[in-house]
């Protein structure tokens, strides 16, 4: 999650030269950050869905935590206490949030990391290669759920 | 009278601009906080890949996954538990003081909520690190 400051001293670990984390208001026309004027900006979007799926997390998160480390007994579910604790509906709920919300977040995360080193053309690819690794990692974690709910306990 | 000649500035490479996230100097505390939060982030998608890819032992039935409880049980790894833990919350706090700094509140005591998120971070993690190990 970038944290929005006013650009001052000239700081060189990024290409566009301004402070880390600061992104343009939006009349600052800024193709590379895919800024429109007078409108939302892209970079707006993807921090106000990074801002959500960290919000969701801090809940489910904590409810993963708690439900698989800290109620279990010894901190660890053994295989059948995982296939038990999957076949609760609220609990399989929960887990799908937590894969999309983590996935997500993580994917976005690592691009605003990108950002403040990448140039235009090489953040556009690395942000296609995230996109796809965060649906391929939900893709595979659905599955991987699908496959517990279905399996013999 | 000659028109003026174009001034060619060279953008850094891309391993000075990263040597310059590891500069010190001029740092102020929200530095600080989002070089922690900027850290602990990727520590922890480090960490999802490798949980994403440990889950997948699941797959094997209960020999597969029962197999590594005792690995996971075992004190080196539970360390990393608490650490891990400390990293989880320190991210989360933050976040929320940044998300909550986006829409203005706190932006006049951003040094003081700074140490509030570290205080209760350290707090917290302690309490885990207490409940994990022993």
């Amino acid at each position: 999650m970038s944290e929005q400051v006013q650009p001052g001293r000239r700081f060189l670990g990024r290409p566009d030269a301004v402070e880390p984390g600061y992104v343009p208001p939006a009349s600052d026309a800024s193709p590379r950050l895919g800024v429109r004027a007078g409108g939302r900006s892209r970079a707006g979007r993807l921090w106000l869905l990074q801002a959500l799926t960290g919000a969701m997390l801090v809940g489910v998160l904590a409810v993963h935590l708690v439900a698989q480390h800290f109620l279990a007994p010894g901190g660890l579910r053994d295989y059948a206490n995982v296939v038990d604790y999957l076949r609760q509906p609220l609990a399989a709920v929960i887990e799908v949030m937590l894969l999309g919300s983590v996935v997500v977040h993580a994917c976005l995360g690592l691009r605003s990391s990108l950002v403040d080193v990448l140039g235009e053309a090489a953040l556009r690819r690395v942000s296609l290669g995230l996109a796809c690794a965060g649906i391929l990692a939900i893709g595979y974690g659905l599955w991987l759920i699908s496959a517990l709910l279905t399996a013999p306990a | 009278m000659a028109a003026p000649q174009a001034v060619t500035v060279r953008s850094p490479g891309l391993l000075r601009r990263l040597a310059y996230w590891l500069e010190p100097r001029w740092r102020d505390p929200g530095w600080l906080a989002f070089a922690l939060n900027r850290l602990t982030g990727h520590i922890l998608v480090l960490y999802l890949i490798l949980h994403l890819v440990v889950l997948s032992q699941l797959l094997d039935g209960p020999s597969g996954w029962d197999r590594l409880l005792g690995i996971f049980g075992s004190r080196p790894f539970l360390v990393g538990d608490v650490l891990l833990i400390a990293a989880v919350v320190f991210h989360g706090l933050n976040g929320l003081r940044v998300a909550a700094l986006t829409f203005g509140i706190g932006a006049r005591h951003t040094t003081a909520l700074i140490v509030v998120v570290l205080v209760v971070s350290t707090v917290l993690s302690a309490l885990a690190g207490w409940a994990i190990l022993t």
